[in-house]
């Protein structure tokens, strides 16, 4: 054990001679203040604090991303390089104990950064806090401060499915099938259209909306209060409409109504009390448009209507997301030791380097994967498209998409980052991709001949 | 002298491929030696003749391609017997962000070793070595000689039974060189096992028992020092100065006796002697300096804090090393240490200089000499001198210019 703490200890004291991680959390550090005065806020103190939040969890995590890249990568290949290595490999220390006691090293950097970035940035949000006034210290408590399980409406897939094959079929009787497409492309499409007339609300109509699995015990809980967070677009195009909105939330005795107007295409968050909540845990919402200058009122599909409620501080979401990030941090350590067992310093870096874009950049390629087959193929199933989309699905299922896990908008939003979420990062993430790239690398570091002349 | 093979290499053979898998170099071709538990083996040969791919492979950072190589009864590869393997590489890479102690300390943890025994051989080590008033100092600021001390340390921290030190004395002053050769003799006279790999012939001559002469790969010979070097042609005679009425006499006697002569003179005293002198009367003169000390020969360096029975081997080491010194310290005293000093000052004959020069050493740095000639053959006047030129003729005849060595 002594000799994996000697060498986890050395890759430390490395880093903090070289001086990295002390410049990283000065920038850091010098940055959290300048934020206010070069970055754009929606002039409220709730939405400068969210941009402070937001921006300096990204920059932690970038320039974190960055040294453990680099400090991993130069100190594997400087060992090789300049030979330091012979002189441990002269000594009785397996090459997996090499391996592992540099990742426990740099796991301990990542560590120690890590709290010292998360409680400066915890310390400048409640600096920020404690000077608002007090109706902005209730938002900022309401909308930052504490941490929201969201729940979306129940949705009958069967009868949708219905839905979907029913209109399928007349267009097929009636002979409207686009001859230039094929059938998963008319029934996606057909699906896609069918979910956007559900959230669909014309003039002097009303939708509603069944939510569930609300925590009955809230009711018995006089502070607390639900939130319906939703955004609407509607016919009316110009710039800044605010539409006239009827919400009727609950049922039978206990009903919350509230008429305002807001504007479109963003989001609103109207706060209900708690006491809407049913028996079973449900709760009903509804929508009616009155406005006649709107015309018709949409609902989006992706970004949908929630009911939010209160599950947990903000503390303890913060800690979460760290926690995750240090999960991301340790899988790119794993990622650059397991390159650096094949690779020279230049070249495992660009390596890493590749998968860190691809990994923050999954979400996007993944929307886009299916525009690049149709594009490549000319609309048709072919061997080339299939080959395309299933090598494409293989690659985003082997490496780590890092959105699931870089959760700075969960914080910022006030989002509760579910424990699924850290049980994912570390048993996928951490332990089995992470473990897979340890055990490659091991498997290849004991077969190289670290000896070998070098020119 | 044990039987005991330490190191046994049968048939070894390392070919080097490129990047497509053809057979670029061949640095080892069949080569086969064995080294004994106890003595001091010699790796000799010119650049590029395979010694660095030897030791390598012997260390486990090459793989051989053909032969079979063990060490201690075990494949190379095996990480358990490195436990008792000190290796002093070419050049001592060493960490130059850590400072003496910090390297030494890390060393000593890679064997696991208990925390109060390391800081014992950490601080018994560098006071050996002479560095323990630089022992905060960062690596990178070492001069090369002060680094090489260094790299002997590591070598040492773990009390090794086999001790692989390629080009040890490499970037040492002559003092230092004096010390590191007395080293390599003292863990000789404690059993230990010296695997030397050197360029500098005169190193070799004084420490090793046998040595391997490889060149271009290949085995070109092997033996007892003593056996390759003697020079059964030619008969010397020393004694003390002679009056030229009698020098004649013994040229006419030689002519007489038809007995070639070959030279007649004083010798020359060897510059090694000559500048620990020149440099122990500067010492006189000036206190202090700001580098690296003269070494010692420490009290208890490899003595454990907590022994445990395996531990007291390398004890056994230390108990040797204090009784040597208290019966001698008992037996010597001021007087006598500068009656010898003067003596070794006057003791000028080429043969004697290597011993004079041990005796010289140890009593300007005030350390204890490990005994005059420690597994060593005490030098006989009538023995033929030893001298470079006998190995570098040997390089030469074995590297295939036989005509160049008939000459």
């Amino acid at each position: 054990m002594r000799d994996l703490t000697a060498i986890s200890h050395k890759i430390v004291q490395e880093a903090v001679r070289m001086r990295t991680p002390v410049v990283l959390l000065i920038f850091v550090i010098g940055m959290i203040p300048l934020m206010p005065f070069v970055l754009r806020d929606d002039g409220t103190l709730r939405g400068q604090l969210q941009l402070i939040l937001n921006y300096s969890v990204i920059l932690t995590v970038t320039l974190l991303s960055l040294q453990s890249i680099y400090l991993t990568i130069h100190s594997f290949t400087g060992e090789i390089k300049y030979k330091h290595f012979f002189l441990i490999d002269a000594k009785p220390v397996a090459r997996w104990k090499f391996l592992v006691g540099k990742f426990l090293g740099l796991a301990w950097i990542n560590l120690v950064s890590l709290t010292i970035l998360g409680t400066v940035i915890l310390v400048a949000l409640y600096l920020g806090y404690s000077q608002g006034s007090a109706s902005e210290k209730k938002q900022i408590r309401h909308e930052l401060l504490t941490s929201y399980r969201g729940v979306k409406p129940y949705f009958d897939e069967e009868r949708f499915q219905k839905l979907v094959e029913a209109e399928y079929k007349s267009m097929t009787e009636e002979n409207r099938l686009a001859q230039d497409k094929t059938v998963l492309q008319i029934r996606g499409e057909i699906r896609l259209r069918t979910r956007q007339q559900m959230n669909m609300v014309p003039l002097s109509f009303q939708r509603r909306w069944l939510f569930q699995g609300i925590p009955t015990y809230l009711r018995k809980m006089e502070s607390s209060y639900l939130k319906l967070r939703y955004k609407t677009y509607c016919s009316n195009m110009s710039y800044q409409f605010q539409c006239n909105e009827k919400w009727d939330i609950g049922s039978g005795g206990s009903v919350y109504s509230e008429s305002n107007a807001r504007t479109v295409n963003e989001f609103h968050e109207i706060i209900i009390p708690v006491s809407v909540i049913e028996d079973d845990g449900s709760v009903i919402v509804a929508f009616t448009n009155y406005d006649e200058a709107a015309g018709i009122v949409y609902f989006p599909v992706e970004d949908g209507m929630e009911v939010l409620y209160p599950q947990n501080n903000f503390l303890s979401n913060f800690l979460k997301a760290f926690f995750l990030l240090f999960l991301v941090l340790s899988f790119l350590v794993f990622l650059a030791l397991f390159a650096s067992t094949f690779l020279t310093f230049p070249i495992a870096i660009l390596f890493v380097m590749y998968f860190l874009v691809l990994g923050m950049l999954a979400d996007f390629l993944l929307e886009f994967a299916p525009l690049g087959a149709e594009i490549l193929t000319k609309n048709k199933d072919t061997l080339w498209s299939i080959f395309y989309q299933k090598t494409l699905s293989v690659a985003f299922g082997v490496f780590p998409n890092f959105s699931e896990y870089v959760l700075t908008g969960h914080l910022s939003n006030g989002r509760l980052i579910e424990w699924s979420s850290i049980a994912k990062g570390t048993f996928i993430l951490f332990l089995f991709k992470g473990g897979l790239l340890i055990l490659f690398g091991c498997f290849i570091f004991n077969r190289r001949e670290v000896g070998k002349p070098t020119l | 002298m044990s039987e005991y093979n330490v190191i046994e290499i049968h048939n070894l053979s390392k070919i080097f491929y490129d990047f497509w898998g053809r057979a670029k170099v061949r640095a080892l071709d069949d080569l086969s030696f064995h080294v004994k538990q106890g003595e001091i083996f010699g790796l000799l040969g010119p650049n590029g003749s395979g010694k660095s791919t030897t030791i390598k492979i012997l260390l486990g950072l090459l793989f051989p391609t053909f032969g079979k190589v063990s060490v201690f009864g075990s494949p190379a590869r095996n990480v358990s017997h490195k436990q008792k393997i000190g290796f002093l590489p070419e050049e001592s890479y060493l960490y130059p962000y850590q400072n003496a102690e910090e390297a030494l300390t890390f060393y000593g943890r890679l064997f696991n070793l208990p925390h109060k025994v390391c800081q014992q051989r950490v601080d018994n080590l560098l006071e050996m070595v002479g560095l323990t008033r630089v022992r905060k100092r960062l690596l990178k600021e070492y001069s090369k000689g002060m680094a090489r001390r260094i790299g002997i340390a590591q070598a040492l921290i773990n009390d090794p039974q086999l001790i692989i030190l390629d080009e040890p004395t490499s970037g040492l002053d002559p003092i230092g060189t004096r010390e590191i050769k007395d080293v390599i003799l003292q863990l000789k006279e404690h059993g230990k096992t010296v695997l030397l790999c050197s360029h500098l012939l005169a190193d070799v001559e004084d420490l090793c028992d046998r040595v391997t002469i490889l060149y271009g790969g290949k085995q070109a010979c092997e033996g007892q020092i003593g056996e390759l070097l003697s020079n059964q042609e030619v008969t010397q005679v020393v004694s003390e100065r002679l009056p030229s009425d009698k020098l004649e006499k013994l040229k006419d006697w030689f002519e007489k006796e038809n007995i070639a002569l070959h030279s007649v003179g004083n010798p020359t005293e060897r510059l090694e002697s000559f500048f620990l002198k020149t440099i122990e009367k500067a010492r006189n003169e000036q206190k202090d300096a700001h580098g690296a000390d003269a070494g010692r020969r420490v009290e208890g360096l490899f003595t454990d804090v907590e022994k445990t029975p395996e531990k007291d081997v390398g004890a056994k080491v230390l108990d040797s090393l204090v009784k040597k010194k208290e019966t001698r310290e008992s037996e010597e005293d001021n007087k006598e240490e500068s009656e010898e000093i003067k003596s070794a000052n006057q003791a000028d004959t080429s043969s004697k200089g290597s011993s004079e020069g041990t005796k010289v050493i140890a009593n300007l740095l005030k350390i204890e000499k490990p005994v005059p000639e420690v597994g060593k053959k005490e030098k006989d006047p009538s023995e033929p001198p030893k001298n470079n030129e006998v190995l570098s003729k040997l390089l030469k005849k074995n590297s295939g210019d036989e005509e160049e060595n008939e000459k």
